[in-house]
């Protein structure tokens, strides 16, 4: 008894291990995929994931693990997605100019901007000054004035460092000739309550913030090169006379070294999932603007941003 | 958003129909076992089980959810009273007092207690979100900067009182944890510091694998070297605790139960830091302080209590805001978007039936994990009295995977190892080891918060003591620091840790 | 069908009833509570030779600590300061370092300067020492072969060998769960689950 008992035990455990041999052969994907987001929940970078969620799993036909790892304006996220494995398994959320100022301002980012293996950049959303609706700033001309007034005293949340909220307050600084102090939040989802609990003065956010909170929040400017549809009542930045057109595109990157065909797996995925009307037009109504570059595009737009962004930060006196 | 009876009996009504009744059990037993293995801790749980909820109704989906979610709380504590392996950072208070209990042969007393207090604490706080949830919510986002700064370092002034005569020896423990955690990027820059130019350094050490190293590692180190036969020898007899016990902790449960939900209110409050404080202050106004850390009933009711109340306070600031203060909160929040539900403060106005579905369910899910876990108690209890030769390579095991399950890196699991160590080493010098871990979890917030607060007061530290609300906790903080001192100096026996078990 | 087995004349490290106490004499009964002894869930008393004493493990403690605190401190001065912050990424390490080093000396000193009432260490015996090396090895050799030989496989071996290691007349026992276990890890974790454990890379 006691002999059939172990007898069947290395049957299934001889099983078991012939099984594993198999597992490996068969195409991409085929398990969970692990889908990491850089900053807070409730934010940008999740909502959108959220919304891609579901249409993901139907055409990839695996799991999307939503995970955070929050640090650094993205920077931890970013530095461990480069020592991971790169079987495509693994992809993180990315956001441009983030991945191009961090490497710059800090020296030591944990990664650097090329490393990123590109799959797709799917949305941007423009820079957009809010402030709480019962404020006494109503227009920019007035938030302006008071911050002549009080240099350093007016305070600006926003999302990360060397990010573009913080970048958006110090092309403000330099253009209006005032001095804001920059608050960094792990993200939109952390800075939100900070300006519902008057902790700041204002949120240096993005147009979503302003969809979203439009009952709590009142949107000052917002930095794209005309109005947005939604925000119609919206000011942008040009018109006012600062010339500030700045904001964040939003993707999906892989660690080095995953290979090509998988990257294309996972860009045609995320091309499909945006080129839904649906998930168009849920992305269009939360103040998203939809982009669809692969990842060849991805990185022409990423290498041009670099020469750009260091350009602006030198002239912003941000890196000598 | 206002509370309408009507829609709670709906709610209740949606809730209780056969079929999602189903599902909650399916998620609470689910959870149950998830929670039971370090690292993969709801979130995971929830997330594996995703595909089963998109061919569910949204409503069964979510119920199923949020039964997961509470599932995972109850297997964590389950695993800290048994084997000393804390499922997670919050159920390490549970693990010290509920685990020198098991020792003692009370193991089933202490599950039985930690069920009924979660059970008490969840039921008092989904009464309170229901009654009061706009309220409340306000009450969220008074909490800033400053604030968070006052109530992590109120947190880390428990040190003093969780270190006893040791005072010392808590101080260098505490600090040796905030050291640990500072490994990697800096939380605000993303500077590196102390990755001594190495990659994987970069990415710091997760508290998980200390935490299980300190505990469950550098337990099993300790039973191996004394050889024990067993981790108690004692038959279980009861696994009911008397009632008497029962009634010694009603209070207990009440104070835990307020202390977690008002602390779950805040964003980025974490359940750990809830549930220390809750175990602190539960020592503080008990008449015999000295019994906490040898198997205090009431050191497993505080946390349990105070750790469900903040699962559930988290819905405050989710349904009100649309802002999920944790990461599990957001899986819920991913569900809810599945299903076509608009995030944002609008969600209450626009679909009351099912959030009131929602909240009617976690009630029932409470009564749901009493019911399917106090006649497991028994079961549970029983594993104190596994050989301990069988025991103890299966809580390595277990504590290996756990550990591993959180990035799938092996270095983690070295940390884990090398954290066992230490704890060995600290158990045998008289060090406590509380310290270490409340340090290790509370770190990068004091340290955001810290930065945060001194950019608003533009460099000013004053900014903590005009604010009310920061005040009192720096106020209470140094009071805790400052009794700890005189007690210092009043002592004259040699550092022990005498509260640490062992 | 009985399976006759030969049972090995070594005695088990884990005797299934009574504790060994290698010989040591064990204090007299009132002297059980620590920190001079410690009484055991059966109520003998174990107690061994100490190799230190409290007083002279805290002064040596003490000076590591204050050692730990001065590396903390010059590491944290080469961490880079890229823009003026109000909070200097440099500010925490050094406030840890500080009270490493404070601390440290001050634990060595108040142990130094006390004298009186010493409490004894239970550092482990020589078997015991034995006893955990291996099985930190062990533990360490499983972590080591997880990623090559994949997790079902390194979780039979390290089982088996802890089990058997920790009571030697039991290895059928040992390998009986070291089986079941591994079987498990591999049917639950990354079938059922599929988390990404490894499946062992000398396979694929």
């Amino acid at each position: 008894m006691k002999r059939l008992a172990i007898g069947f035990l290395v049957l299934v455990v001889g099983l078991a291990m012939v099984g594993v041999g198999a597992a490996a052969a068969a195409g991409f994907p085929t398990k969970r995929i692990t889908y990491n987001i850089c900053f807070n929940p409730g934010g940008e970078s999740d909502i959108t994931a959220r919304f891609q969620e579901a249409p993901l799993k139907k055409i990839l036909g695996q799991d999307i693990a939503i995970n955070y790892k929050i640090g650094g304006g993205g920077a931890l996220c970013w530095s461990e997605l480069v020592q991971t494995k790169p079987d495509g398994y693994t992809i993180a959320g990315h956001n441009l100019p983030h991945i191009a100022l961090q490497p710059l301002e800090m020296g030591n980012a944990g990664y650097k901007t090329l490393d990123l293996k590109n799959i797709y950049f799917f949305e941007s959303t423009p820079n957009l000054l809010l402030v709480r609706i019962d404020s006494p700033y109503k227009t920019l001309k007035d938030f302006v004035e008071y911050a002549k007034k009080t240099p350093g005293a007016v305070t600006v949340g926003g999302s990360g460092t060397s990010s573009a909220n913080d970048l958006g307050t110090t092309m403000l600084n330099k253009a209006a000739g005032i001095q804001l102090t920059y608050v960094p939040f792990g993200g939109t989802g952390s800075a939100v309550p900070a300006l519902l609990g008057s902790h700041v003065t204002a949120l240096m956010s993005y147009s979503t913030m302003a969809i979203q909170y439009a009952g709590k929040f009142r949107a000052l400017a917002v930095a794209s090169e005309t109005r947005m549809e939604v925000l119609p009542d919206v000011p942008t930045f040009k018109e006012l006379g600062y010339d500030i057109v700045e904001g964040a595109y939003r993707g999906v990157a892989a660690p080095p070294g995953t290979p090509d065909d998988v990257i294309k797996i996972l860009a045609s995925a995320f091309e499909t999932v945006h080129k839904d009307p649906e998930v168009r037009k849920k992305m269009d109504q939360n103040g998203f603007k939809t982009e669809s570059m692969g990842p060849e595009a991805s990185l022409e737009l990423v290498k041009k941003k670099m020469v750009e962004y260091e350009a602006i930060m030198k002239q912003l006196g941000r890196i000598k | 958003m206002g509370f309408s009876f009507e829609y709670l009996l709906q709610g209740f009504a949606t809730a209780l129909t056969l079929q999602n009744l189903f599902w909650a059990l399916v998620g609470c037993f689910i959870g149950t076992l998830v929670g039971v293995l370090p690292g993969i801790g709801p979130v995971s749980g929830i997330a594996i089980l995703l595909p089963l909820t998109t061919v569910l109704p949204p409503t069964s989906a979510i119920i199923m959810m949020a039964a997961i979610y509470y599932g995972a709380m109850y297997g964590g504590s389950t695993t800290a009273i048994v084997v000393n392996i804390p499922g997670e950072a919050s159920s390490v208070p549970t693990a010290m007092d509920g685990y020198e209990m098991a020792k003692q042969g009370k193991a089933g007393p202490a599950l039985a207690i930690s069920a009924i207090s979660s059970f008490v604490a969840g039921t008092l706080s989904v009464i309170a979100l229901t009654l009061f949830a706009p309220m409340l919510a306000e009450f969220a986002v008074v909490f800033g900067p400053p604030e968070y700064f006052a109530l992590m370092f109120m947190g880390l002034s428990l040190v003093i009182s969780l270190s006893g005569h040791a005072l010392l020896k808590g101080l260098i423990s505490m600090a040796l944890g905030l050291g640990a955690a500072l490994v990697g990027q800096d939380p605000l820059t993303g500077a590196a510091r102390l990755t001594f130019g190495t990659v994987t350094l970069n990415a710091g050490v997760d508290f998980i694998s200390v935490i299980v190293g300190l505990f469950a590692i550098s337990e099993v180190m300790i039973n191996v070297e004394q050889r024990i036969t067993a981790i108690s020898e004692m038959k279980i007899t009861n696994w009911m605790p008397a009632w008497a016990d029962i009634k010694q902790c009603l209070g207990t449960m009440i104070r835990s139960t307020g202390v977690g939900f008002f602390l779950g209110l805040l964003p980025g409050c974490a359940p750990s830091v809830t549930t220390f404080v809750a175990y602190d202050l539960e020592k503080r106004m008990s008449k015999h302080p000295e019994r906490f850390g040898k198997g205090a009933i009431e050191g497993v009711a505080a946390p349990e209590g105070a750790n469900n109340a903040t699962s559930t306070a988290g819905f405050v600031p989710l349904f009100s805001f649309g802002l999920p203060t944790a990461p599990s909160m957001a899986v819920l929040l991913g569900g809810l978007m599945m299903y076509g539900l608009q995030p944002g403060p609008m969600l209450f106005a626009q679909n009351p039936q099912f959030v009131w579905a929602v909240i009617a369910s976690m009630y029932i899910g409470n009564v749901m994990l009493l019911i399917l876990n106090l006649p497991l108690v028994g079961m549970w209890a029983k594993i104190v009295n596994i050989p301990f030769y069988i025991l103890g390579p299966m809580i390595v095991f277990c504590a290996v995977v756990g550990t591993y399950s959180i990035r799938f890196q092996a270095f983690d699991v070295w940390v884990m190892l090398i954290f066992g160590v230490i704890g060995y080493f600290m158990r045998k010098l008289g060090f406590p080891v509380a310290p270490m871990v409340l340090a290790s979890v509370l770190a990068q917030m004091l340290e955001t918060a810290l930065g945060q607060s001194l950019l608003i007061s533009q460099g000013s530290p004053f900014i903590f003591f005009t604010r009310p609300i920061s005040a009192v906790f720096m106020a209470l903080a140094f009071l805790s620091i400052g009794r700890g001192i005189w007690v210092l100096m009043r002592a004259q026996a040699p550092e022990v840790a005498v509260e640490d078990p062992d | 069908m009985r399976c006759i087995v030969r049972r090995r004349h070594r005695p088990a490290v884990f005797p299934m009833t009574r504790r060994f106490d290698h010989g040591k004499k064990p204090l007299a009964k009132a002297d059980c509570s620590p920190p001079n002894g410690r009484a055991t869930s059966h109520g003998e008393c174990y107690s061994e030779v100490a190799v230190r004493t409290q007083r002279a493990a805290d002064i040596a403690v003490g000076c590591f600590i204050a050692l730990v605190g001065i590396f903390v401190l010059s590491a944290s001065t080469t961490i880079s300061v890229a823009r003026v912050h109000r909070l200097s990424p440099r500010t925490f390490p050094y406030v840890v370092g500080l009270l490493l080093l404070i601390c440290g000396i001050g634990l060595a000193l108040k142990s130094w300067s006390l004298r009186g009432a010493d409490s004894r260490i239970h550092w482990p015996d020589g078997e015991g020492i034995r006893t955990i090396t291996v099985s930190l090895v062990g533990l360490a050799c499983y972590i080591a072969l997880m990623n090559p030989l994949g997790l079902p496989l390194a979780t039979f071996l390290y089982l088996a060998f802890s089990t058997w290691y920790l009571n030697r007349s039991r290895w059928r026992m040992a390998l009986t769960i070291a089986l079941i276990t591994g079987a498990l890890s591999y049917v639950l974790f990354i079938r059922l689950l599929g988390l990404s454990f490894p499946a062992g890379s000398l396979f694929e």
